[in-house]
């Protein structure tokens, strides 16, 4: 057996890298953070997925805690919020909360919906 | 502005997202549930609101800022069981689901205008 601290560092390392990589290639197409919206959503639909559909501790090592959970991040969120109400573009602000909200929710209802079809 | 391609920041983001994974992985280890994911995503928001205010005035190396910022703290916090945790709230009380909500909005703006408002008070104070 592997142990748990190796299997959750390695998922970390690799989550953070394709955060790194997905939001940077996403975030010149807008001045809404789109990237941290999109790799949030995809982390969130493929959590649930994998927490309703599979009960291993592997997985929940190294794909549920230490690859989705670093893929996904609240803090760059709470970052990019907190910037959009700054600049004034209370709009963007809202939008931005309300999907990440819908979207990431939504998606850890698609997939425990996607969960119970397998 | 964003290297993304480069293999020194790829692999700062790497090893900082090993030491935020197993920070996280030891404190939920100790206690997982509502309460915790939000403790660590708003210290975490805290936090980078101090390295980015840094940043932009000018403080802060560039691979240090990735190593932490991106690598670390990105990986300290969680969207993904934040959003978990709150749809299975919301399968058993409405009530408790909409507070939870709202705080981890309210505090995710408190936790940088906070850190914005200390990293001015620290710098007018001539100690950076």
């Amino acid at each position: 057996m592997i142990s748990p601290i190796l299997l959750v560092g390695i998922g970390g390392f690799i989550g953070a890298v394709l955060r790194y990589i997905l939001t940077g290639m996403l975030i010149h197409k807008s001045f809404f953070p789109i990237g941290t919206l999109f790799v949030n959503f995809i982390g969130s639909f493929f959590l649930a997925l994998t927490t309703f559909s599979i009960d291993s501790d592997f997985v929940l090592h190294f794909i549920n805690i230490g690859l989705l959970g670093s893929f996904t991040t609240y803090s760059t969120f709470s970052y990019e919020s907190f910037k959009l109400l700054e600049n004034g573009q209370v709009r963007y602000f809202w939008i931005n909360v309300i999907t990440n909200l819908l979207l990431c929710i939504g998606g850890v209802f698609l997939g425990y919906m996607i969960a119970n079809l397998l | 502005m964003f290297h993304h391609t480069d293999i020194k920041n790829i692999a700062y983001v790497g090893f900082g997202g090993v030491l935020g994974a197993l920070l996280r992985y030891g404190f939920f280890e100790l206690t997982y549930g509502l309460v915790s994911i939000f403790i660590i995503n708003i210290i975490g928001s805290f936090l980078l609101g101090i390295l980015m205010y840094s940043t932009e005035f000018g403080y802060v190396n560039p691979y240090f800022r990735v190593f932490v910022g991106i690598g670390f703290l990105g990986s300290l916090t969680t969207f993904s069981h934040f959003a978990f945790q709150s749809y299975i709230v919301f399968t058993h009380s409405l009530a408790i689901f909409t507070i939870y909500i709202v705080l981890n909005i309210l505090f995710a703006i408190l936790s940088i205008h906070f850190a914005k408002t200390v990293f001015l008070l620290i710098s007018k104070g001539g100690s950076v």
